[in-house]
């Protein structure tokens, strides 16, 4: 049991990264969009779940608020609108492969390139929680002290969101 | 706790315009309860609302940084204040009959409007990239919806829908940019960023330079340069003719404003990372706009590409970065409000229900049935191409002078060139009113409020055209402050 637990303290944050990258080649590999959908939930959630075990509490609700929540309700939603069994029949396997292929590999490769010349100070001996009561409590301090202008500016966006909806989608009522 | 509060309370005057800005703006949208059909009492509040914030604006104190250095109070933002205010009340008194003669609602609209105000305002001062982000969101919906206005015309839709689309993705080039510099940079402040970014090292600078390049290409989206401007054909044209005049002015200034405060302010320092980039956008835009308007039929189409090509005349301001360079981009701006909110005046008067007037062979002569706004029309013309003694030529004389004082012998080169070809196109709507076939008459008569957009536009196009040192010095002393 203190082994198991030991085991699953440490490796944890890569499990869920595997667990990851695994659901992430489900959503484009699976032919039926339903699949894609569900394994795009499940990428939320698991990416949810690495916050979490990097401490970002608030950062973790988030994405399974906005993202789990929302956005794939609006995946789901496209799916209603849309008739996708077209291209079921598509090869998944095509001329375009090879090019993302090669993009993919470039972009591994400026990525890594940035990476190892990165001037990387001493490693940290531990990352505990790094904010005083959470980043929950960390993250409301700052919305509400230093970026009050912003999230005030952000409560007239949302009315003016709101209002442009419902003018552009309101019947017109002829005078 | 009580500390924050305090400096926020202490902060708040320099909001004062913006606050009025708000809460006339939400007063006007519930215009719709109480005065549904009453299209002049809106626009007459409306108008009581840009009044009362340009009266607040000027007794706001200048120089100062406030919102924890979000905020940045400045003879700069003033200026673009003043430009976005003066467009504004403009664009109330032509919409005012436009709305009425076709029966849309005017309290959405004109509370819309205010909003994008507000918007543009916080764009003009922010000193922060996620305040930016924010204002720029705030401006670039609103105006997206007032684009759509008129739901019954099919081309108001598309125009709409292609200018969100395309719209959101720049936001999104922006907030990636903007991303990738605070994960590089470690702040978004944006005098910090002048301090901080010609420090970076090594795979950290390689990220920053992206996130310019993403900044800058989100930017020449906003402002319609070359390669980013395929939007400002479709949505100038699909537009109602007022909103394509509030947008070809308005939304531009304030997305100079934050062009230069990104690039000039925080990004000065690293110039000759992305000056070579602009400088061949606004060689291409330049090029670009000019001859491509001289193909256009639609006058508003033709006012699109001309907006691209002034666009590339004023990225020039960016490009030299002096003071000397920004007084006179400002001026340029000023300069355009009056000539293109004035051309697109007339062509709001000579249109009506049927869509007539928005073709260029509509001007056909005009000069024998309404002498007088045909000379008008020619004044605006002239002062878009750049001739005196109009405003249009103390425009492109300043800022192209301050781009030869900084050196950019090439791009003035173009500029003038391309300004040459621009005649051409000015002209054939000249051409069209005084050699042009007189068609079956067709009366214009101007209502009050046009009557009053036509004086002022035209009479500022002359005037300062004619004596325009009161201008400068405005320019210049605000400036300094």
């Amino acid at each position: 049991m203190e082994a198991l637990v030991s085991f699953f303290s440490h490796y944890m944050l890569y499990i869920l990264m595997g667990l990851t990258l695994l659901t992430a080649v489900g959503v484009v590999y699976s032919k039926n969009a339903v699949h894609s959908v569900v394994a795009l939930l499940l990428t939320m959630i698991l990416v949810a779940g690495i916050y979490l075990m990097l401490d970002a509490e608030f950062i973790a609700a988030v994405q399974l608020l906005v993202y789990a929540g929302g956005i794939i309700v609006l995946f789901v939603f496209m799916l209603l609108l849309v008739a996708l069994h077209k291209d079921e029949a598509q090869r998944l396997f095509n001329t375009y492969t090879v090019v993302s292929l090669g993009l993919v590999a470039f972009l591994v490769i400026v990525l890594a390139v940035v990476f190892f010349g990165m001037p990387f100070g001493p490693e940290p001996a531990t990352v505990t929680n790094i904010v005083k009561g959470g980043s929950t409590e960390a993250v409301a301090g700052t919305l509400y002290s230093t970026y009050i202008l912003p999230f005030e500016i952000a409560s007239i966006l949302l009315l003016v969101v709101m209002v442009g909806a419902i003018v552009l989608t309101k019947e017109r009522v002829k005078s | 706790m009580s500390d924050i509060l305090t400096r926020i309370a202490a902060d708040t005057p320099l909001i004062l315009p913006e606050i009025i800005l708000v809460i006339g703006a939400t007063v006007v949208l519930f215009g719709a309860f109480f005065a549904r059909r009453n299209t002049r009492l809106i626009a007459a509040l409306t108008l009581v609302t840009l009044v009362a914030a340009a009266i607040a604006l000027f007794g706001v104190p200048l120089g100062k940084t406030g919102f924890f250095g979000l905020y940045r109070s400045d003879g700069f933002s003033l200026l673009f204040k003043v430009i976005v205010l003066w467009v504004g009340i403009l664009v109330v008194f032509i919409s005012m009959d436009y709305l009425e003669a076709r029966g849309y609602e005017a309290a959405e609209f004109f509370a819309l409007l205010l909003y994008s105000i507000v918007g543009m305002f916080f764009m003009a001062s922010a000193n922060d990239l996620l305040t930016i982000f924010i204002s720029l969101e705030l401006m670039a919906i609103s105006v997206y919806v007032m684009v759509g206005y008129f739901k019954d015309n099919e081309l108001s839709n598309e125009a709409s829908f292609k200018y969100f689309i395309l719209g959101a993705f720049s936001s999104g080039f922006f907030i990636f940019g903007a991303s990738l510099i605070y994960g590089a940079v470690g702040t978004t402040r944006i005098d910090l960023l002048a301090d901080k970014i010609p420090f970076l090292s090594g795979g950290i600078g390689v990220f920053a330079t992206i996130g310019v390049l993403f900044m800058l290409v989100a930017l020449g989206f906003k402002t319609a340069l070359f390669p980013f401007h395929q939007w400002a054909p479709d949505a100038y044209e699909g537009a109602p003719t007022p909103v394509t005049a509030f947008m070809s002015v308005a939304p531009k200034a304030a997305a100079f404003a934050i062009f230069l405060r990104v690039f000039v302010y925080a990004f000065g320092n690293v110039r000759y990372d992305w000056v070579p980039i602009l400088s061949v956008i606004a060689i291409m835009t330049m090029i670009w706009g000019n001859f491509t308007a001289i193909r256009q039929e639609n006058i508003k189409r033709m006012l699109a590409y001309s907006s691209i090509a002034h666009a590339g005349y004023m990225s020039l301001g960016i490009i030299a970065g002096t003071p000397m360079a920004i007084k006179s981009m400002i001026l340029y701006l000023v300069a355009y409000s009056f000539m293109n909110i004035g051309a697109f005046a007339i062509v709001i008067i000579l249109s009506r229900k049927d869509g007539y007037g928005e073709k260029i062979n509509d001007f056909n002569g005009l000069a024998h049935t309404n002498p007088l706004l045909a000379a008008i029309m020619l004044v605006f013309m002239l002062s878009l191409a750049g001739i005196p003694p109009t405003i249009g030529f103390f425009g492109k004389f300043y800022l192209f002078g301050a781009a030869i004082n900084s050196g950019l012998y090439l791009l003035v080169t173009v500029a003038l060139a391309t300004s040459v070809a621009s005649l051409y196109y000015y002209f054939r709507v000249v051409k069209a009113m005084y050699l042009g076939d007189m068609p079956a008459k067709r009366t214009v008569s101007l209502t009050l409020s046009e009557k009053v957009t036509v004086f002022l536009t035209a009479f500022g196009t002359l005037v300062v055209g004619i004596y325009p040192t009161p201008l400068f010095e405005f320019i210049k002393t605000t400036f300094l402050r």
